[in-house]
């Protein structure tokens, strides 16, 4: 068709004349190849730039005109630890553009990078919902944007499930009222003034969309300290920003809070008898309504909102009317409709789970109150705790951590199986797997959390944790106080759950019975009829770590006994206290010896109820000797150990010389304290160093 | 004015030239030799285009937030396979199936629910598997999250696929490759290259990964996918990180012409970038499969886009691949404008569609002179007829059966006037089972027959003579037979037949308007610096090369090249239509190596199908051209930098105001960047102000820059143009590319910090000159460098504050 064409040539060229003249492009680039009058004319930086100029001064000053503007929001105000943060939000023509001003005694920063390290440095974060459209989860159309006083950025957006790398085009200044990084003066905080240009968001000025901001503080310089985060609270309840649903709305110059969107859903399900046939026309009671099932026994509930719970009555003639109230988290979870069949029982009266709380373990009075968590398993679709305080209400300068680990009891570390809940007041903080790795979900909204006074009272579903109801659930929890500035973990009889390591978490079976390994714990000692012959080794620990000192513990050796040894131990406090550990080390091997080898044997005691934690030869860490022969006698002071030679080793007897010393490890200090013979140190890393013993009590100097 | 008069001289020194040629080879303004049909230069264009990035509007039951990753197409029996990874902590394989490589279903088996292949234990996220077919079984490897292999079997593509071999290690994205002897290799990822293993004959491992040397794409390599054509080896493989934009595809080539053996590690060649895409749409481009076409005589390749690095969430991609003698090449790839991929001519899925004729089994049209023809058939002792004029004339290749003790011998015969004889004959080298589905295939074009069997090309290259004919079978009495089919197309001409795109090769010129034929293509005979041995020029010798071409925006395009040295200065002639032609005079400069790329000149092309002819003057040679939109206008762009831009402009970055400048702040990467993709000569003035200390970061500006990516673990290199760059200790020039990256040129000397430098870089025809004050410091000769691309700030590291710039764009 171009042939055609080429007798409207000279037309087109004078068009192209034309269209050059009144745009003052003279056709200079005239091409006599160029037959077919194609404008070659565009230049090379004939187009639209990708990036709008800031309408105002994006200078980490609030001095513009325009924040005092009509297009202003109101500040909104929140606090973070000690931090004051306010942040208000500006309309522009080409760009939303935001301020924040922190409070801020000491503006510490992490490292150098873009990405992770400004979440772990003083830094103010505004989330976008553009669409407004809420979700559980932050899609592509939610975008984070996290701004750390040492000028760098992370900067994200929503995948569906979680947040990823975005390269939006952000302005940002931050201006420092102090010092970087300098704790040794006090600072007054910092500024930051950004903007993000509508077209990076897919929005405009005119639009409503959805917002979250939080705050990063960072009081020390020390890399790999904790930081605290905290967010706007809105009518009382914390904008959680890591689900959109929660997000408030910004439309014009104002914020409100948003209702959660989540759509309807049918409950239906199907109602047998006993021998599992469908029961015609048995009643459903509903909140009140009432349905009926069909031939095949089926109902079905229509159109019902998974954000209130449903009362569930099913009841038959001759048959016990079954109740059940379906959590409004489990109704979200299961992100469709909901099957809830039922199989009725013969007789009267009603059948219904009765929720029973089995004591799993509480903190001590270190931390001023004492903290208690029970758990029930009645319910098929979710744990039920409760965790109370012996005081009348939950102090929000304490933060706690509950840990529910569904993997095996043989962990000792937390993997994907392990999660933490960590909350203060009625905030959660977050849900997450793996409290070092990601957070994978988390949100009020996939659990109940309400707190009555000085009760918690928690809903877990089991999908949430991708478990269910015959699983066995281990447990444990512990406070961070931000006053006193300490941690402790949680104890069931003396016997501690550091959160770290599943192993030594307290289970609790499908029926809610708690698995108590009794194994191993002491039989009492009748201190004032033994008459034993000892060797007095002297005393080990007594340090003051911080705020506690290290029991002082006293220890005595028989060596004489033909089948075993016998180590007892006095502690100068009035009671064992079960957050120290003994630690009791053995050595059979020659004297000279600078490094532990396989003569070298470790057993770790708790002084709660004299467990033994750990018993190997220092070789082999990970095959224990037969704790079952090692018998432990305690009272309130005193505790003896004894251990059969062959334990030790089979062909170990009584004739060999021993070497010892020992250590304590103290729970709430998180330290450890040695022992000294004579005033000198004796390292358990040093066998040539280790007090030794002969078969008739006398100490080798 | 000047301009038009330089033009006519050159005209009229091609005019002697041609003269003193012979009476054909008149080219001047007023008189073309050939003219193009009007016909052939339609507005709309008669094939159908695809976009890509197949989402799951377009295949459905994908992973959720995973898509489909690690692509791995087969064919078998005519029909197309996509198998993908297993989305992280998910079970079981997903397949697709597709007649034509665009429409996709999900694979279908009687076990599972839709698109599942498998749900094996071993399947939990397992990662890129790969199927191959041999004598009767699929095998399927996959690493579960790249933690070594499992097999898997089944007897249908479809699955159920069921585990056959525990872990046996080697890593990830396992890949098979059965060479033309039937040996069969395992393929697999490593962090210093692909490694390839002889399989045994139960299809286990028992020997050592060894390294293919040169299949490197710099650092962790994996995806690899080798195929065999012509007795070349392609080795395609992509690295480094699947999270990253500037994941990419890149391939080495081999030219093993020795029949039978297994070929060499050692003798693969690096070729280059294949797949390399940062724009935000299209990014993160890899781990690519290879598969004929469903017209037997093309290829294609099957990739992801990274869509989200979170998941990672990826999508299916296909483009069309293709050749120049040991060149790889991808002439188009992007979201639209993609060609449909050509069917057969002829087709039928199994016999019945076949007309029955004097007990032979027929189709219903006749290929033409050109032609592929394939069978698949179960049974041994069938005939497959192709070239049939009549009972008396025909063609035909079997697996005749042996007897005890012997080997089965695949054989190609003529019928002429009722008399057989042998064309080709081969002993197949292994025991294959006839009960089981076998494909043949014959390729003829010119004289030249090709024969395959399982795929593998086992008679190459026979002289003979057949006709156009029909397809079909006799002799069938124990054989079933499946997907039959012939397309007129072989040894490469549908290359011929398709609109290019971006670039053209020197083998893929338009046949009806070409003057040139295969002896006009000069084969890269020996070992050089940096061309493609083995790959094609095609030489002029009063004569030309025509390709039809498909634009998709009116405007001024730019051509470049890649030549052999021999070229610089000579001239080259294009021409749209039946314009006249347009005259180029080549750049001359010192080189050491044996090919250049540059800029040859620039054409104002309409929207739609168009023809390009090349020629020139008489011996011009080259490799391939592309050509891509740009201006022919020259000026100068100004801009303080005090202030934001807003027009002509690329913020890749955020860049800060400060110090009445642009800042880019320590500790980043950051990229502005001026002007399209289109500028080729220019030169770039800027003041640069170090602020504090820069070791190893620098800071500086970019010439013909492209692609530039900035994930994680990507660094100065991760980028296409020249760096001009400078910190306290050094200026220099580096010609970025990635993996391919060369140092340049450096000087060390001192330069302060706080203190402004006027920083120019130039870049005209091949030579790079960098200025300091107005002093040239260093000056760099690139010779298959980037010839076009924007113009840029680029900081790796250095706070730098960038003043008063000056851009201007030459001719």
């Amino acid at each position: 068709m171009r042939f055609v064409k080429k007798v409207l040539f000279p037309i087109s060229l004078l068009a192209l004349l034309l269209g050059g003249c009144s745009s003052n492009k003279i056709a200079s680039g005239y091409d006599p190849f160029n037959k077919n009058g194609i404008n070659t004319e565009p230049g090379n930086f004939d187009f639209d730039g990708n990036f709008v100029k800031p309408e105002i001064n994006i200078d980490g000053d609030d001095n513009d005109e325009a924040w005092t503007g009509p297009n202003v929001s109101q500040t909104l105000q929140f606090s973070n630890n000690t931090n004051q943060i306010s942040v208000k939000l500006l309309r522009g023509n080409n760009s939303l553009f935001f301020f924040f001003r922190v409070s801020d005694k000491y503006i510490n920063a992490k490292g150098n990078d873009n990405g992770d390290d400004v979440s772990q440095s003083d830094s103010v974060e505004i989330y976008i919902d553009s669409l407004n459209d809420g979700g559980v989860a932050p899609r592509t159309d939610d975008y984070q944007i996290n701004l750390g006083v040492h000028d760098k950025t992370r900067i994200l957006v929503g995948s569906g499930t979680h947040w990823s790398n975005w390269n939006g085009l952000c302005q940002y200044e931050t201006k420092i009222s102090g010092t970087l990084n300098d704790n040794s003066d006090v600072d007054t905080g910092y500024a930051v003034e950004g903007m993000i240009p509508w077209n990076q968001i897919g929005c405009d000025k005119n639009s409503a969309f959805g917002v979250a901001f939080g705050n990063v503080n960072k009081t020390t310089t020390e890399p790999l300290e904790e930081v605290t985060w905290d967010g706007l609270i809105f009518d009382g309840v914390l904008v959680e920003p890591q689900t959109p649903n929660n997000y408030i709305t910004y439309s014009g110059n104002n914020f409100s809070a948003r209702g959660i969107s989540v759509d309807d859903i049918s409950v239906k399900g199907v109602v047998v008898d006993e021998n599992s046939q469908p029961i015609n026309n048995a009643t459903i009671e509903a909140n009140g309504e009432i349905y009926h099932t069909d031939a095949q026994g089926r109902y079905e509930i229509p159109d019902y909102s998974p954000l209130n719970p449903l009362a569930l009555t099913i009841s038959y003639t001759g048959y016990k009317s079954h109740k059940y109230t379906i959590h409004s988290a489990d109704m979200i979870l299961a992100a469709g409709d909901f099957t809830y069949d039922v199989q009725l029982l013969p007789g009267s009266g009603d059948d219904e789970a009765i929720p029973n709380y089995v004591y799993i373990g509480e903190t001590s009075k270190k931390l001023i109150y004492v903290l208690t968590l029970e758990a029930s398993r009645h319910d098929k679709y979710g744990l039920s705790l409760k965790l109370s305080i012996d005081s009348t209400k939950f102090d929000n300068y304490q933060q706690y951590e509950l840990y529910i680990d569904t993997g095996s009891d043989t962990r000792t570390i937390t993997d994907d199986e392990s999660w933490c809940i960590a909350f203060f007041e009625d905030k959660v903080y977050f849900i997450a797997s793996d409290p070092k790795g990601a957070v994978t979900r988390h949100s009020k909204m996939f659990m109940e959390f309400t707190a009555v006074g000085n009760v918690y009272d928690i809903y877990i579903p089991y999908a949430l944790l991708n478990t269910n109801k015959d699983a066995v659930i281990g447990y444990s929890f512990g406070i961070w106080d931000n006053v006193i500035r300490d941690w402790e973990p949680m104890n069931r009889e003396g016997e501690y759950s550091l959160v770290e390591n599943p192993s030594l978490y307290v289970r609790q079976n499908p029926d809610g019975t708690v698995i108590e390994d009794n194994t191993g714990i002491a039989d009492y000692y009748n201190y004032a009829a033994d008459t034993r012959g000892y060797v007095n080794l002297g005393t080990f620990a007594g340090k003051a770590a911080s705020y506690v000192t290290f029991s002082k513990i006293t220890a005595k050796i028989d060596h004489t006994d033909a089948s075993s040894l016998y180590v007892q131990f006095t502690t100068n406090k009035a009671k064992w206290r079960g957050e120290e550990t003994i630690e009791l080390f053995i050595d059979s091997g020659a004297t000279s010896r600078t490094e532990r080898d396989g003569n070298t044997y470790i057993m770790v005691i708790s002084t709660g109820r004299g467990k033994i934690k750990d018993f190997h030869s220092y070789t082999k860490p990970e095959t224990q000797l037969n704790k079952e022969q090692v018998n432990i006698y305690m009272d309130d002071t005193h505790m003896l150990v004894k251990i059969p030679y062959t334990t030790l080793n089979s062909s170990l007897t009584q004739s060999t010389i021993l070497g010892f010393s020992f250590g304590v490890f103290n729970i709430y200090a998180n330290d450890w304290d040695g022992y000294a013979y004579k005033n000198k140190y004796v390292d358990p890393e040093k066998p040539n160093q280790y007090v030794r013993v002969d078969s008739t009590n006398t100490i080798q100097e | 004015m000047k301009k038009k008069t330089l033009l006519m001289v050159a005209l009229s020194a091609c005019l002697l030239i041609s003269c003193k040629g012979g009476p054909k080879g008149l080219r001047d303004n007023s008189k073309v030799d050939f003219l193009i049909d009007a016909e052939d230069i339609k507005e709309n264009i008669d094939r159908e285009f695809y976009k890509n990035i197949f989402d799951d509007t377009r295949i459905e039951e994908q992973w959720s937030e995973y898509g489909i990753g690690d692509p791995f197409v087969y064919r078998f029996n005519g029909m197309y396979y996509l198998y993908c990874s297993t989305k992280n902590g998910q079970v079981g394989v997903r397949a697709y199936k597709s007649s034509d490589l665009i429409h996709w279903a999900p694979c279908q088996n009687s076990s599972f629910e839709a698109s599942y292949v498998s749900k094996e234990d071993c399947t939990l996220t397992a990662y890129a598997p790969e199927v191959t077919y041999l004598n009767g079984k699929f095998y399927m490897c996959e690493s579960q999250s790249g933690n070594g292999h499992y097999m898997l079997e089944s007897d249908s593509p479809e699955g159920p696929f069921v585990k056959t071999q525990d872990n046996f290690g080697e890593s990830i994205d396992g890949s098979f490759f059965i060479d033309d002897d039937e040996t069969v290799y395992f393929l697999r990822a490593s962090s210093t290259g692909i490694r390839m293993i002889k399989m045994n004959d139960d299809m286990t491992v028992s020997n050592v990964a060894k390294r293919i040397a040169t299949a490197d794409i710099g650092g962790w390599t994996e995806g690899p996918s080798l195929i065999k054509k012509d007795g070349t080896y392609y080795l395609a493989f992509t690295g480094n990180s699947v999270l990253s934009t500037g994941y990419r595809v890149g391939y080495a080539y081999h030219n093993d012409l020795i029949e039978g053996e297994m070929f060499d590690r050692d003798g693969f060649l690096y070729g280059d970038n294949l797949l390399l895409s940062t724009d935000s749409e299209f990014n993160g481009l890899g781990h690519s499969s290879t598969v004929m076409g469903p017209n037997m005589d093309s290829y294609y390749i099957a990739y992801h886009s990274l869509e989200s690095s979170a998941g990672p969430k990826r999508r299916f991609n296909i483009n069309r691949l293709m050749f120049n003698g040991s060149e790889m090449i991808v002439p188009q790839y992007g979201l639209e404008d993609n060609i449909t991929p050509q069917m057969p001519e002829f087709s039928v899925r199994d016999g019945s569609s076949l007309t029955e004729a004097n007990s032979m089994l027929l189709s219903d049209k006749a290929s033409g002179e050109i032609f592929t023809a394939e069978f698949n058939l179960v049974g041994a002792g069938a005939k497959c007829l192709f070239s049939y004029v009549d009972e008396s004339n025909y063609g035909y290749i079997s697996v005749k059966e042996e007897g005890a003790g012997h080997n089965n011998i695949v054989e190609i015969k003529m019928v002429q006037n009722g008399n057989e004889s042998e064309v080709a004959s081969y002993e197949l080298k292994k025991k294959y089972d006839y009960s089981k589905l076998h494909t043949l295939r014959v390729s003829y074009s010119d004289g030249i027959l090709d024969g395959y069997f399982d795929n593998m090309n086992i008679i190459k290259k026979v002289q003979t003579s057949f006709a156009g004919g029909k397809v079909g079978y006799t002799n069938i009495a124990a054989a079933n037979v499946y997907y039959t089919a012939f397309s007129n197309a072989a040894h490469d001409s549908s290359q011929q037949d398709d609109y290019k795109q971006n670039r053209v090769l020197a083998n893929t010129y338009d046949r009806k308007y070409s003057t040139i034929n295969e002896s006009s293509l000069v084969r890269l005979q020996e070992r050089h610096t940096n061309g493609l041995l083995g790959s094609n020029y095609v030489k002029f010798n009063k004569n030309t090369a025509t390709y039809k071409i498909y634009v998709k925006e009116s405007g001024y395009y730019g051509v470049d090249m890649r030549l052999p040295q021999s070229m610089q200065g000579k001239t080259c002639q294009l021409r749209i239509d039946n314009e006249p032609y347009q005259n180029f005079k080549l750049i001359k400069f010192e080189q050491n190596d044996d090919e250049f790329s540059t800029h040859v000149g620039g054409l104002a092309i309409s929207k739609g199908v168009h023809y390009l002819t090349v020629s020139g003057e008489l011996g011009f040679m080259f490799r391939d051209l592309e050509f891509y939109l740009s201006s022919n206008k020259e000026e100068t762009f100004t801009h303080a930098l005090n202030d934001f831009v807003s027009q002509g402009v690329n913020y890749v970055n955020t860049w800060k105001l400060r110090n009445d400048g642009h800042y880019a702040l320590s500790g980043n990467r950051q990229l502005l960047l001026f002007g399209h993709k289109g500028i080729v000569n220019s030169s770039v003035e800027v003041t640069l102000n170090l602020d504090g200390d820069t070791l190893s970061n620098t800071a500086g500006v970019v010439l013909r820059a492209d692609n530039a990516s900035f994930s994680n673990g990507e660094n100065t290199n991760s980028i296409q143009g020249f760096y001009v760059g400078m910190n306290n200790s050094k200026i220099f020039i580096t010609e970025c590319n990635y993996n391919l990256t060369k140092t340049g040129v450096a000087d060390a000397q001192e330069f302060e910090s706080g203190r402004d430098y006027v920083l120019k870089a130039e870049v005209i025809g091949n030579t790079i000159k960098c200025y300091l004050d107005g002093k040239l410091m260093l000056t760099y000769v690139t010779e298959t460098g980037p010839v076009h691309g924007s113009v840029g700030l680029y900081t790796d590291g250095a706070a730098a504050t960038y003043k008063n710039l000056t851009i201007k764009v030459m001719k």
